[in-house]
């Protein structure tokens, strides 16, 4: 027998013949052994927990007495043998001398490692290495992921003025002195932290953010857990600091044994918590030994809570006389578990022997607490937050703001795991009782009016769930305030009062009294629900449209292999195709997938840009359009559409990288009336000068001084002047703009010195007389017209005719399209009115085959005119219409 | 004097047609003005003193200016300018001019 052996079997002989606390020395002079050596024997003993100690001299020693004797964690590593490998690297890295090994706890969620970091924290005071008060202390490197800044504050503390506003605070190394700091999910530590955290494993010494010339010292036992393979995701410096890597097994390696244990023993907790008895049938707990648990032993819990609580509002709803849990009581996932247990090699083997099973509320001593990973509803989880926020001394704005970060990611990650658990209505019947599904539908319903627009099918799952919580709570008594209250009620002031109005409904229905702090959480999900449309999910739909079969599938198919997903969709336009027909198609493909943050069309031609205006006015969706897109442009848009770019920020990456987009005209715009024309101009160097070059162009125009106006404007700053432009362009019609830079290329640009040196005054000219002229046409078509309005028209054909121009490659003078203007507005008169228009010479037949292109550009081009009016114009018409840019192309080659 | 307006499907013209009736009626000149489309125009050369042709159907100027010249008839493009204004008197004092 070795001496340690020996000084241990005494002490119990000893205890058993009664007689406790003795000292080193009367123990040593009985076994005839050195006083030293029994003393280092006993303090080893000590350590293990096998031994008390008294303070005071001598010290004196008795065996620990019964179960303070053996440790929780002894306890776990009998129950679960799976674990006890796990429990002696545990204990082995805490007795580690002189100050215990840093460890890091491997293992997926829900297989206990927070739970098995405090039970190592409990033992280390267990056996002496801590004192009692020893502090353990918890962060979850995940929380703050998204902040590293305030994560590395939150570890080693910040010094006042570190960066702007701060304060001096504390770090949780400070906090966590002479005890254990648990750091959960450390993968999620930025590299930058894992290299301070090691620095403090070396040496001991850290730095709070923004000290230099200070190094702090602390006494801390450092254990971190992580679910992911330690290989590829933490720091190799950091790993090979910290040498003990405990592993905890996921639940489906432990033993039948092991799981039926914990079964047994959460239902046991419930009934402890629900303070009545629980019976569950052997059916019930069968499927809990087989059903497919990814979450492990954490889901395991979380799933036997949910039927408890569900069996409880049973029992209360007077549906039942008892809690009691039936087979049929199980979520559908659960009672697959008795499918399962066909398969399970060791099911033949293992049986229960009674029908029933009883757990009694005061039978028995329930492990409870602990357990990190409780099934926590949205009270849980918002108290948890801000009781540990409050407890490091976090206060005031920052509490808040944490707090609000915390909330929105929890409800945004308790939506995110509603998906995944419940795909329909069928799935919630299973965990939610019918009236409050009933009520929550009514909620719902009311909600949708009040606020005037549709909550998910998320949204209201969670609800439901969240209204089964919240009522089991309250009829348990508990209540829960909502920390941040008046701070919901100001910033969602409508979704509160429609809250109020279903809270009072809730009080109707299920006859409970409700606190105001409900409103606040029903707040929350009815205001989620706007944030989530914008933010999550929802993308920019990318649609290609090319010329050519099969052109536009091939690009799409390219991108959605190469990105592995259906992002891009795609309608091909077959050279005879009519415009109308694809754009129909595009509209179909659409509309299903369509959301509020818009369409990016890519389109090969810019014949079809003016898809986009008619989309955008149908889809009543934000759509852009980028033309002559090859197969990178699609890539690069389907890429940032899947990241979840805006629109706006897609369009101008991928604009950059389609050099000749399609701008779109600026007339088309639907403003009020532009019956003024204006030329505008625009200095650097303040109005003075833009004023000069107004009394410049007013001398040396010959201009109708009732249609027009010269509009001096600054241009300090280049965005301002292009706002003030656009300002500008809703009440008149700008011809052209006089400047140092072209502010909008949409609108023709006259540089300054070509305006001062008189030599542009030529060219401003012409373009004023066109100007005039169409003025005076939409005066004298007013009285002329029956279904039109002659400006809108005028601009509306004006900017058809320029974008079958620019395909063509033709830079007409306006002058040669007066005619045609004038003779395209009365013929969408008389389309309108429902008048035959051409007289038919059947020569359309022939105009197209003479020149297939020509053809193609000016049906596409005056698509828009016919989707905006809704008319059809005939093919008689269009061959007129191509024959006079034909001429106009010869004129040009000449 | 009979003065034929041609355009591509006789639409535009009619309101021109109008205004130059009234300007002519203001000054008293005796002036039959009608307006046909380009497809049935050659029927009408016959009747008329003056051909004038729309600026769109420009391209066809050269095949009309042939018809009229082959029976002595004045033939031209209205001014854009005139056209596009639905200027009735201005094009009403470039048919007299071209009959000169």
């Amino acid at each position: 027998m070795k001496r340690v052996d020996l000084v241990y079997e005494t002490l119990r002989e000893w205890e058993r013949s009664g007689k406790r606390w003795v000292s080193a020395e009367e123990l040593a002079s009985v076994l005839g052994l050195d006083r030293a050596n029994v003393s280092r024997d006993l303090n080893r003993l000590w350590r293990e927990g096998k031994v008390q100690k008294q303070t005071g001299r001598p010290v004196r020693f008795a065996l620990a007495c019964g179960s303070t004797a053996e440790t929780r964690l002894d306890r776990i590593a009998k129950q679960q043998p799976s674990l006890a490998a796990a429990v002696e690297q545990g204990k082995a890295a805490v007795l580690y001398p002189p100050k215990g090994l840093p460890m890091l706890i491997v293992g997926e969620t829900g297989t206990g490692k927070s739970m098995f970091a405090e039970l190592l924290h409990e033992f280390a005071v267990a056996v002496g290495r801590f004192p009692r008060s020893a502090p353990f202390v918890t962060f979850n490197c995940a929380d703050y992921a998204n902040n590293p800044q305030l994560l590395l504050g939150q570890l080693f503390g910040i010094r006042k003025g570190a960066y702007t506003g701060a304060n001096e605070q504390k770090g949780l190394i400070e906090k966590a002195d002479g005890g254990v700091l648990f750091l959960d999910e450390v993968h999620r530590l930025p590299a930058e932290g894992q290299e301070m955290l090691f620095t403090f494993i070396d040496r001991g010494v850290y730095r709070r953010l923004g000290e230099t010339d200070v190094e702090r010292t602390a006494n801390v036992l450092l254990i971190c857990a992580t679910t992911e393979d330690p290989e590829s995701n933490l720091l190799k410096t950091f790993r090979r600091r910290i040498p003990m890597h405990i592993l905890l097994p996921p639940l489906e390696k432990r033993t039948l044994d092991e799981r039926c244990r914990l079964v047994m023993q959460f239902f046991q907790e419930e009934a402890v918590r629900l303070g009545k008895e629980i019976c569950v049938s052997a059916n019930a707990i069968r499927a809990f030994l087989f059903y497919a648990c990814p979450n492990n032993v954490g889901q395991l819990k979380a799933d036997i809570q949910l039927v408890c609580a569900k069996a409880y509002a049973d029992y209360v709803t007077g549906k039942k006389q008892a809690v009691s849990v039936h087979r049929a009581d199980l979520p559908l996932q659960v009672q697959t578990g008795l499918l399962l247990e066909k398969k399970h090699p060791r099911s033949a083997s293992y049986s229960l022997p009674h029908r029933w099973y009883a757990f009694s509320p005061h039978g028995g001593e329930a492990d409870v607490g602990g357990g990190p990973v409780e099934s926590e509803s949205v009270y849980g989880a918002i108290e948890r937050k801000y009781g540990e926020l409050k407890e490091r001394g976090i206060a005031g704005d920052e509490l808040d703001l944490l707090l609000e970060m915390d909330i929105k990611h929890y409800f945004s990650q308790y939506m995110k795991g509603m998906d995944r658990r419940i795909r329909n209505r069928r799935d919630l019947e299973k965990m939610v009782t019918p009236d409050v599904l009933a009520l929550t539908e009514a909620m719902v319903v009311y909600v949708e009016k009040k606020l005037g627009r549709r909550l998910a099918k998320k949204v209201t799952y969670a609800l439901a769930l969240h209204i089964q919580t919240a009522i089991n709570r309250l009829r348990a008594g508990t209540i829960v305030s909502h920390p941040k209250l008046n701070e919901v009620r100001a910033a969602y002031k409508h979704e509160f009062a429609v809250a109020l109005d279903c809270l009072h409904l809730m009080e109707e229905k299920m006859h409970i009294d409700l606190p105001i702090d409900e409103a606040g959480f029903l707040t929350m999900f009815f205001a989620l629900h706007e944030e989530r449309t914008e933010e999550r999910e929802e993308r920019v739909a990318v649609v290609v449209v090319m010329h050519g079969n099969g052109v536009a599938s091939a690009m799409a198919d390219v991108v959605n292999q190469l990105l592995t997903a259906a992002c891009v969709y795609a309608v091909d336009m077959p050279l005879d195709a009519d415009p109308k027909h694809i754009y129909e198609q595009v509209k179909a493909v659409l509309q299903p997938v369509v959301s509020q943050k818009g369409v990016l069309l890519l389109v090969d031609m810019g014949s079809l840009v003016s898809f986009a205006s008619f989309l955008e006015k149908e889809l009543a969706v934000p759509v852009k359009v980028v033309s002559a897109a090859s197969t990178p442009h699609v890539l690069e848009a389907a890429r940032k559409a899947m990241l979840g770019y805006a629109l706006n920020d897609i369009y101008e990456e991928v604009k950059a990288a389609a050099p000749f987009y399609v701008r779109e005209p600026l007339w088309e715009e639907e403003t009020a009336d532009q019956d003024m024309l204006a030329i505008v101009t625009a200095c650097f160097t303040g109005k003075g000068s833009a004023l000069a070059l107004k009394h410049i162009l007013e001398t040396y125009l010959q201009l109708d001084e009732h249609m027009w106006r010269i509009i001096p404007i600054q241009m300090a700053d280049v965005k301002e002047a292009r706002q003030t432009l656009s300002s500008i362009a809703k009440h008149f019609r700008i011809v052209c703009v006089v400047s140092h830079i072209c502010l909008d290329e949409r609108i023709p640009h006259f540089p300054l010195e070509e305006v001062l040196s008189l030599r542009a005054m030529k060219e401003i000219q012409a373009l004023a007389g066109v100007e005039e002229i169409h003025v005076h046409m939409a005066r004298e078509l007013a009285g002329h017209l029956r279904h039109l309005s002659p400006t809108k028209a005028i601009h509306a054909i004006r900017a058809a005719l320029a974008a079958i121009g620019r395909e063509l490659g033709l830079d007409p003078d306006g002058r040669d399209m007066v005619g045609l203007v004038l003779h395209l507005c009365c013929l969408l008169d008389r389309l309108l009115s429902g008048e035959k228009t051409s007289s038919g010479q059947g020569t359309a037949i022939e105009c197209r085959h003479e020149d297939e292109t020509l053809y193609r550009v000016v049906k596409e081009g005056l698509f828009p005119l016919e989707q905006r009016y809704g008319v059809c114009i005939g093919e008689d018409e269009l061959c007129h219409i191509v024959h006079f840019f034909r001429s106009l192309q010869g004129k040009q080659d000449t | 004097m009979n003065i034929l307006l041609i355009c591509a499907a006789g639409m535009s013209t009619s309101l021109l047609v109008t205004k130059m009736q009234e300007a002519a009626k203001e000054r008293g000149i005796e002036a039959n003005i009608w307006a046909v489309s380009a497809d049935e125009a050659k029927s009408h050369f016959d009747q008329a003193d003056v051909v004038l042709i729309g600026p769109q159907i420009r391209y066809k100027f050269a095949a009309f200016k042939k018809e009229g010249e082959a029976r002595g008839i004045p033939v031209d493009v209205i001014n854009p300018a005139d056209y596009g204004r639905v200027n009735g008197a201005g094009v009403l004092d470039f048919a007299l001019r071209l009959k000169k």
